[in-house]
């Protein structure tokens, strides 16, 4: 039995309107994985989540769930997912329960188990007050959080979800990302794709940057800040820094740039130890004092930016 | 999945389809729209003559056929509010996104929205004749109630299912739930009666125009006089043609099956983009 | 010489005219045996021969269905007539010419014809010809009219909605069995 979960072969999709979204595009997501989707807008994420939950049609290449292709076999390979696209509409006239009844009888769970299982969802994202209310009655956050039980109701083995903390307030954020942790304690494969970094970063382990329909480059991230050419230096000092001091900061050639972060100093430099230490020898030398002087931890956010305008797809 | 299951499958999602999709006529203003026309048509054949004291007409036929005159116009309406958002409704609104990307078939899914706005245009269709019906007996008396009332109603739900299939149809080649709707109603009211009479002025029978066919509904109480083709000419140089019964039949059945295969076909290979 | 004096040479004149006329008439009127034997005098100059009534063996038919049109020829002339022909028409489609008739001085004929009724509203009408020429004031007409069959029939109807509820229910279960005739080919 195959360990990869999600996968697609030459994966291509061309709109009518001309625009290529997805190039060949390769990817391998091994079971129990949790996975980031990252890339620009128009990059082909929502494109690749689209065609894995059988939404589109690719133009060629082949996408598999669980080993079996999407586009052959539609009924059999989201039996075992669930899923979070875009932002779907809701059926206002409905109520949270009916609506999750639906999608359990779809799914051919038994009236015991559906019922058990929409109380525990609907308790998870929060919203169980509002089980026999009308949908159309609910905010945004709230519509969200029905959808995110939706995903969640069979117990899937696999969740695919596009953008899924939109929407939501940072409780709401910290509830899925929470969801999200647990369904990786149970193995579960979850591939998400957004545009929050740190949302991403606190709950993948891997992640795809994707641009223009090609994968730029797929792996933890751990591994990606590590081999990222990013170095940074935060500087603290006793007293804010003054314009005359900023100036002068400036015209020390070793730092390439730097940013000025609730008055401590953020340095980009060549990440060479000699110039590290340089540097502390050039600010102490324009009388500032330095309270703190240590390499900053680099963000996926820092990762994302320097990939992104370095590379233009390696398919 | 073994096929038997397979195919169990698929009619249990239909079943499911049908069962929220009524939830939805029912739920929403437009069923009680079309319930109150369903009533209100009929009663009004009946109360405004009885008001203004001018007497029924002589036969039941006669009173059956001009009351069951409105009975198109009530299908047609069903239709645009039942399936006019069948399938672009899912598009536009986007609920798409949650219902295809489901262990179920979209043919399982759209039959179910078909079978779902049949059901809901047979129930106001029938309500109509039950009334229509009753009035009969209350003016002529039990004995007079017209045996081709049969032939009427089963032609009405014949021309029911070839309306709602042009209404999907259009509901699945527009992306725009007003466009597909206005143009259904448009195209049966409308275009079609008009390019039926354009027909008929250059002296073609328009026997392939489903709402020309409709009329059978209430021919088959009062025949017109020119019938099959074999039109006479009259005053002005029109020519008048009344359907044939079984080319009427047909037309209707070829409407309402191709009509719904391609709407089905096309529904299925679109993209929720 | 003898000259003949002018009353008598008019009289002459007058005489030759008539024989002369006498005898072109007769070249163009075929002459025919009555029944005593006697020639036919042209048509024209017999115009007493009327069609004096018509009835229906049923005044209310069916569509399709056969009736017998009587009608009742009256020949009011002195003499027998000959080579009659009597002119069945609804509107103005003939229904049957009954021909070779021959009618007694001062008597009645009824002809009886019959006809497969056509729907609706129609005028029978009746004419006398004699020897091809027919008699404008001997015609008669009456109105009938004729009950449409009824359209269709409730099998035709209750056949066609199930066709049509057999197809739709069949896209149903279409796509599974397409799916499993498919695979088995690919084994």
């Amino acid at each position: 039995m195959s360990d990869i979960a999600i996968q697609t072969e030459n994966l291509r999709k061309q709109y009518r309107n001309g625009v290529l979204a997805l190039n060949d595009l390769n990817i391998k997501i091994k079971k129990g994985d949790c996975v980031g989707y990252l890339g620009p807008n128009g990059a082909g994420k929502t494109t690749t989540i689209k065609i894995l939950t059988n939404l589109i049609k690719p133009t060629s290449g082949q996408a598999y769930i669980n080993g079996i292709d999407v586009n052959k076999n539609p009924k059999e390979t989201l039996r075992h997912v669930g899923s979070l696209v875009e932002i779907p509409g809701v059926y206002e006239y409905l109520t949270p329960h009916e609506m999750l009844t639906y999608f359990g009888k779809v799914r051919r769970m038994n009236k015991k188990d559906l019922d058990r299982r929409i109380k525990e969802v609907l308790e998870l994202v929060k919203i169980s007050d509002w089980e026999h209310k009308k949908i159309g009655s609910f905010s945004t956050g709230m519509q969200r959080r029905l959808l995110i039980a939706q995903a969640l109701l069979h117990e899937p083995e696999i969740l695919i979800m596009d953008e899924p903390v939109l929407g939501l307030d940072p409780k709401g954020m910290k509830d899925v990302r929470d969801i999200i942790k647990q369904l990786q304690s149970e193995n579960k494969t979850v591939f998400l794709s957004s545009h929050l970094l740190h949302e991403v970063s606190e709950t993948c382990a891997k992640v795809v940057l994707l641009d223009k329909g090609k994968v730029v480059s797929y792996d933890t991230v751990d591994n990606l800040r590590n081999m990222s050419k990013i170095q940074k230096i935060d500087v603290e000092f006793l007293k804010t820094l003054t314009k005359e001091q900023i100036a002068k900061i400036k015209l020390i050639e070793l730092i390439r740039d730097f940013d000025i972060v609730n008055g401590s100093l953020r340095i980009d430099f060549d990440g060479k130890r000699d110039t590290c230490s340089q540097i502390l020898s050039k600010l102490v030398s324009l009388g500032l004092e330095i309270v703190s002087y240590h390499p900053a931890s680099v963000t996926l956010e820092d990762v994302y930016v320097s990939v992104m305008g370095e590379e233009s797809g390696v398919g | 999945m073994s096929f038997k299951r397979d195919i169990m499958e698929d009619i249990t999602h239909t079943y499911i389809g049908i069962q929220y999709e009524l939830r939805k006529h029912l739920r929403r203003r437009r069923f009680a729209i079309a319930i109150i026309l369903a009533v209100v048509l009929p009663i009004l054949f009946y109360a405004v003559p009885k008001i203004w004291n001018t007497g029924f007409a002589e036969t039941s036929e006669s009173f059956v056929s001009s009351n069951l005159g409105f009975v198109n116009l009530l299908i047609i309406i069903s239709a645009a509010l039942f399936a006019g958002d069948a399938i672009s409704g899912e598009f536009e609104k986007k609920t798409a996104l949650l219902t295809f990307s489901t262990p179920q078939r979209r043919t399982s899914i759209f039959a179910g929205k078909y079978i779902a706005a049949l059901t809901a245009i047979f129930v106001i269709v029938s309500l109509y004749y039950i009334i229509t019906i009753l009035e009969v007996i209350q003016i002529y008396g039990i004995n007079n109630v017209p045996l081709d009332l049969v032939k009427s109603y089963l032609l009405a739900l014949l021309y029911v299912c070839s309306v709602l299939s042009l209404t999907f149809f259009f509901s699945s080649i527009f992306k725009s739930v007003i466009s597909s709707t206005l143009i259904s109603f448009f195209t049966l009211m409308m275009i079609l009666p008009i390019v039926s009479m354009l027909l008929t002025v250059v002296k073609i029978e328009p026997w392939f125009i489903v709402t020309y066919s409709a009329g059978l509904i209430t021919d088959v109480f009062v025949q017109p006089i020119f019938m099959g083709g074999a039109g006479g000419e009259r005053g002005g140089g029109f020519t008048e043609y009344a359907p044939d019964f079984g080319t009427g039949v047909w037309v209707m059945v070829a409407y309402a099956v191709i009509l719904f295969i391609m709407s089905i076909i096309i529904a299925v290979r679109k993209d929720v983009e | 010489m003898h000259e003949i004096k002018k009353p008598r040479r008019n009289m002459f004149v007058a005489i030759v005219v008539i024989a002369l006329a006498l005898l072109g008439g007769l070249q163009t009127i075929p002459l025919t045996n009555g029944e005593n034997g006697l020639a036919q005098p042209p048509p024209q100059l017999q115009p007493d021969v009327k069609i004096t009534s018509i009835t229906f063996s049923n005044n209310n038919p069916g569509e399709d269905e056969e009736i017998t049109i009587s009608a009742t020829v009256w020949n009011n002339n002195t003499m027998n007539i000959t080579n009659v022909t009597i002119t069945f028409s609804y509107d103005i489609t003939t229904i049957e010419n009954i021909t070779n008739l021959s009618i007694g001085a001062k008597e009645n004929m009824t002809i009886n014809v019959t006809w497969k009724a056509v729907k609706w509203n129609h005028n029978i009408s009746v004419m006398v010809s004699i020897d091809g020429m027919p008699l404008k004031d001997s015609m008669m007409s009456k109105e009938i009219t004729v009950n449409a069959k009824p359209i269709g029939d409730v099998l035709s109807l209750v056949i066609a909605l199930m066709i049509v509820f057999i197809i739709i229910t069949g896209t149903i279960t279409i796509p599974g069995i397409w799916k499993y005739i498919t695979n088995k080919k690919c084994k």
